[in-house]
């Protein structure tokens, strides 16, 4: 929760809408953009029954996402071995990322807090 | 006193926590075991896989998949493993999808702040709820058109629809059922929104006056 004194304090000061959105908005929303962000990440990763239905990985592959890549050697070529390692990579790969984000952004601290 | 209390009850076992640990213990097998059967198949020779189907530990332990798949085997290599040599592109795929995460994310978090802003101007009562609603209400709709398999039924309906085309009939079977039902939905939830108080019923007139 944004304090609305804060907004007021700003307005006071002749701040435009835009200004407020950019300068205490968007900055005080961090860590829950965050979160959003690397929670939308894994989850947009995890694409499948959209891309089986709408284009089948088709044309030349360019909408071939991973996991549907992983699905084909797993179940359709059985190629398991190569397909449990490949998910491995994905799996250290999404959490390398999300760590990254999360420290790179502050994820886990408000600016609330030490204001 | 108070806190020793606590303490003395924390150390007891009593049957109920004993049944919370075995709880706890049996979804923390169920969510870590796949993992550790992706590990260990990861780690099996192709080879071995289908001799040793129920072996709880790699059979032949190597890193030979993972070799292979960053490219870094060779084609001998690739079929002493029992693998045909075909090129496997995991970095072209793991681009493809990163290519759309990021499209995904940046509108996800875009319209999150514009909506969360929106929301946090407001002064409803319940405020905080209303997006969770909103997130019930179109995601139970998608279920409720998937389980009714009006998907199917309208793909059908218009893929032998003489006027359009190929894909049209996709688009008109699944994004744009569920869109209607979740919007309906939700637009039925704020008309049952009626002025609660005295108050509210004061705050509304005051607007109609101005």
């Amino acid at each position: 929760m944004i304090p609305k004194s804060l907004y007021e304090a700003g307005a006071l000061d002749g701040a435009s809408e835009w200004k407020l959105f950019t300068r205490i908005t968007m900055p005080l929303l961090r860590p829950v953009l965050i979160m959003v962000m690397v929670v939308s990440f894994i989850g947009a990763f995890q694409i499948f029954d959209t891309m089986v239905i709408a284009t089948d990985g088709g044309p030349i592959n360019s909408t071939r996402a991973i996991n549907f890549y992983i699905f084909e050697k797993a179940f359709e070529q059985y190629k398991i071995g190569y397909a449990a390692a490949m998910a491995t990579l994905l799996l250290i790969f999404l959490a390398l990322f999300s760590l990254v984000q999360m420290r790179i952004a502050r994820g886990n601290e408000s600016d609330l807090s030490n204001a | 006193m108070s806190t020793s209390f606590l303490e003395a009850r924390r150390k007891r076992l009593s049957l109920g926590k004993l049944g919370a640990w075995i709880f706890l213990g049996a979804m923390l097998f169920i969510s870590l075991f796949p993992v550790f059967w992706m590990l260990r198949t990861a780690l099996s020779p192709n080879m071995n896989l289908f001799s040793s189907q129920l072996d709880l530990f790699p059979d032949g332990m190597s890193l030979n998949n993972f070799k292979r798949i960053l490219g870094f085997a060779t084609l001998e290599e690739a079929q002493a493993m029992g693998g045909s040599g075909a090129s496997l592109n995991f970095l072209v795929y793991l681009w493809n999808s990163l290519k759309f995460t990021g499209a995904i994310v940046f509108g996800t978090v875009t319209f999150a702040v514009f909506a969360g802003y929106a929301l946090a101007q407001t002064e409803l009562p319940w405020s905080q709820c209303h997006l969770l609603y909103l997130d019930v209400w179109t995601t139970s709709s998608k279920h409720v058109c998937h389980y009714s398999q009006l998907h199917s039924y309208l793909e059908i309906e218009f893929a032998q629809h003489p006027l359009l085309g190929q894909s049209s009939h996709l688009y008109l079977a699944h994004p744009l059922p569920s869109s209607l039902c979740a919007n309906s939905l939700s637009l039925s939830l704020k008309r049952l929104r009626r002025p609660q108080s005295l108050m509210d019923l004061a705050y509304s007139a005051d607007f109609e006056e101005l």
